[in-house]
């Protein structure tokens, strides 16, 4: 008997890995299952390995907050504030709808109308997601109440994208935003997606993660255990500075030394509070990236600006790993024509020099 | 009548309920009514972000050339779907529906490209004002 | 069973479990490699780190006298010391007689016209002799040369070549070893980038092969030929050393300049509110 003991246990050692039992799909997971017999990739040096591309269009049709659609719930009805997730008939019915949807620029091209569906990404799939929103902390998903710093500094911020009934003048590159001025998309709202170039690729090689964006070039390097000593607070970058630890599988990063004057989320996306949102160099922001599958990983991210925020956020989105994502250069200062293009337009219409027109 | 269908359609979406999402101001460069359609050759083609561009001379009743600039959308994502510079190679004649520049200048937002025999090029436009679609 | 035996069996076994995602991993070493490099588990250079240039082929790539920067009220800030260049085998980039006049036009120009001064992408293989350090993320998949300038990346491709989908700044790398020489072959550009602020420069046709050799666990001697019918008689290379950052905290810093050139690039259409 005790021989057959420890022959199982060898057994089972050696065979530890197609033992593992799947991890069924739930609302922990995003509805997205782990299979039996599924080990978590090493890098050679030992690290879990979370590397990849990740097109973030992947999640492009979530909105930001729950019920934001002025009282219309996904899914059609009265929305329920607290209600996280569509049931399994209705996210069954908008993967109809979707996969029956024709192919968008197929369309386009037939119809003449290019529109704005390919800025919104068109040629990457914006597939329909059953969580109701990306924010589930506060439980009822909105974004936090400003602080009156929050609003002072906001209403001062300036940008291409029109919030409704506005009415934009421009007259100094000071009246666009950090996106426009292809400086960078800011932290958090860089890991969030936008309405097109949504790659983010995932490089690691020992005692650092590096996280590459298609939008703007941009980069956080992610320095693990003590291996760097924090950045000085006088040296603030537009993504901050940021260290990461292990836990389990699971990398934990935390952000701070972020640089004011982006944005902290992008209004021109669905389901945002349509106002602009200030960061302050007070804003800490903590990650988590667990990768739960080959081809997916779940990603949450708290943010907390008590300067700027009544209280914290918290988001969480699955990811899609897709190595076939052509992630290309995205130069967007060396032709940028719009600060020139629209201060001239928004000039000449303020002098009375341009009849007719909508506003 | 193409080009009407157009505005009413941009009309019409513009009455629509309240956007759900800040929009690229198109009315901040282009004006909606400001219809342009145009037929001329492909000088240039520039795959640059954020906007690609595309230099069509037009030829005007005097004999004089005319250059226009359509803005297109972003060379990425046209790139990943199967558009390249080499799809409209230099003196390829076009037909392009877009909306001219508030100031007038020969600039458009380019909505459409056909080719003379009707096959169309989408380009990805600049975005309008309308609310963005509702999912 | 006896009890020692038992004990014995279990030990052994317990220690096979363990040692078994070793012997995987642990590939067949060739003989007689040179040491003092570090490598990466799968026998290759390693080259992870913060690295920078130390000459002044950003100002020059060709032998240059200390001079006169272009804006004079930068007084001494904008002057140029000399330097000894890059070249291998000549002071001088073998141009096409009819192309000079486009140097001497850059040149005379360039306070305004060199991309670097409206903070435009550097280009390969000007990136490279900036003066501001650059990492490089080695995975042992893909690879990141990440620039502290402009916060220019580039994605190395290794594995099978991927051909350049659109003309860009920096190009596009496909990245393969021989030996121990991380060679990167970049095509692809945009032909927009200068190779320096002198004005010195190449056309959309060029391609550049890149040479990476670890010389010490320190410095990398970085070689890079460049190729390009449309403006040079012939190919033409250019070699120095990279050297690694040794601070005790040394990390990067993005250089992100763009908001530092607007007021430069935009400033005359300002309107005081």
């Amino acid at each position: 008997m005790r021989r057959l003991t420890i022959c199982g246990l060898v057994f089972a050692t050696l065979a530890g890995a197609q033992s593992r039992p799947a991890i069924p799909p739930s609302e922990k997971n995003f509805f997205i299952g782990t299979p039996a017999g599924w080990v978590h990739p090493k890098t050679p040096w030992g690290d879990p390995d979370i590397q990849g591309v990740y097109p973030e269009s992947f999640v492009g049709s979530v909105p930001m907050q729950r019920c934001a659609g002025g009282g219309r719930g996904r899914g059609g009805g009265v929305c329920d504030p607290h209600k996280e997730f569509l049931t399994e008939a209705e996210y069954k019915a908008a993967q109809e709808r979707y996969a029956k949807a024709p192919n968008q620029f197929d369309q386009a091209k037939e119809q003449g109308q290019a529109g704005r569906e390919f800025l919104r990404g068109v040629t990457d799939p914006e597939p329909p997601q059953r969580q109701t929103s990306f924010i589930f902390d506060p439980p009822d998903g909105k974004f936090p109440e400003l602080t009156p710093e929050g609003k002072r500094v906001g209403a001062k911020m300036g940008s291409s994208w029109a919030m409704n009934g506005e009415h934009l003048v421009f007259n100094s590159y000071e009246d666009f935003d950090v996106k426009d001025r292809c400086i960078t998309h800011g932290m958090p709202a860089t890991m969030f997606p936008f309405h097109y170039n949504n790659g983010i690729r995932i490089f690691q090689s020992p005692g650092q993660v590096v996280i590459f964006f298609e939008m703007i070039h941009d980069v956080r390097i992610i320095s693990l255990g003590d291996s760097v000593a924090p950045l000085p607070r006088a040296v603030k970058e537009w993504l901050g500075t940021s260290r990461g630890h292990w836990e389990g599988n699971t990398l934990v990063v935390e952000t701070a030394n972020v640089k004011p004057g982006a944005m902290m989320i992008n209004s021109a996306m669905p389901g945002t509070p349509q106002i602009h949102v200030p960061t302050s160099d007070q804003m800490k922001i903590t990650e988590r990236f667990t990768r739960i599958s080959d081809d997916y990983l779940i990603f949450e991210i708290k943010t907390e600006d008590p300067v700027m925020l009544t209280h914290s956020w918290t988001a969480r989105f699955p990811w899609h790993r897709d190595m076939n994502y052509k992630l290309l250069e995205y130069a967007c200062h060396e032709d940028n024509r719009m600060v020139r293009d629209w201060i001239t337009v928004s000039q000449a219409e303020q002098d009375g020099k341009i009849t007719g027109g909508r506003k | 009548m193409k080009t009407f269908a157009l505005i009413s359609a941009a009309a019409g979406l513009l009455a629509a309920a309240l956007p759900l999402a800040a929009h690229h101001a198109f009315a901040a460069e282009f004006d909606s009514n400001k219809p342009v359609k145009l037929r001329g050759t492909v000088v240039k083609v520039e795959m640059v972000n954020p906007h690609s561009w595309i230099h069509i001379g037009v030829k005007n009743a005097d004999g004089t050339t005319t250059e226009w600039l359509v803005e297109g959308g972003s060379p990425n994502a046209l790139v990943r779907h199967g558009f390249t510079k080499g799809s409209l190679p230099k003196g390829t004649e076009v037909i392009f529906e877009g909306f001219q520049a508030k100031d007038g200048s020969n600039r458009a937002n380019g909505r459409d490209i056909s080719l003379p025999d009707g096959t169309k090029l989408s380009l990805g436009s600049s975005g309008d004002a309308a609310p963005p679609e509702k999912k | 069973m006896p009890g020692s035996l038992n004990r014995l069996l279990w030990l052994g076994s317990a220690a096979f479990a363990l040692a078994l995602p070793m012997l995987a991993q642990t590939p067949a070493r060739p003989a007689a490699r040179p040491a003092g490099i570090p490598r990466m588990s799968d026998g290759k250079p390693n080259l992870n780190g913060l690295w920078q240039s130390m000459n002044a082929a950003n100002w020059d790539v060709e032998d240059h006298s200390a001079q006169a920067g272009a804006v004079v009220a930068a007084g001494a800030w904008g002057a140029e010391p000399a330097g000894f260049g890059i070249i291998d085998g000549s002071s001088t980039i073998p141009y096409r007689p009819e192309v000079l006049i486009q140097r001497e036009q850059n040149f005379r120009n360039r306070a305004k016209q060199d991309p670097e001064v409206k903070c435009y992408l550097p280009g390969i293989p000007r990136a490279n002799y900036m003066p501001y350090p650059f990492e490089i993320v080695e995975t042992g998949g893909d690879m990141l040369f990440t620039y502290s300038y402009d916060s220019a990346g580039r994605v190395i491709r290794m594995g099978k070549p991927r051909p350049a989908e659109l003309d860009t700044w920096m190009g596009t790398s496909n990245g393969h070893w021989e030996g121990d020489t991380l060679v990167i072959d970049v095509t692809g550009f945009n032909g927009r980038a200068w190779l320096d602020r002198h004005g010195n420069f190449a056309s959309d046709s060029l391609h550049v092969v890149e040479r990476y050799t670890m010389l010490d666990a320190n410095t990398i001697n970085y070689e890079a030929t460049l190729d390009d019918p449309d403006t040079y008689t012939k190919p033409w290379k250019i070699s120095f050393p990279l050297y690694r950052h040794r601070e005790k905290n040394a990390r990067l810093t993005l250089f992100q300049c763009v908001e530092f050139v607007e007021e430069f690039m935009y400033g005359d259409l300002t309107r005081k509110k």
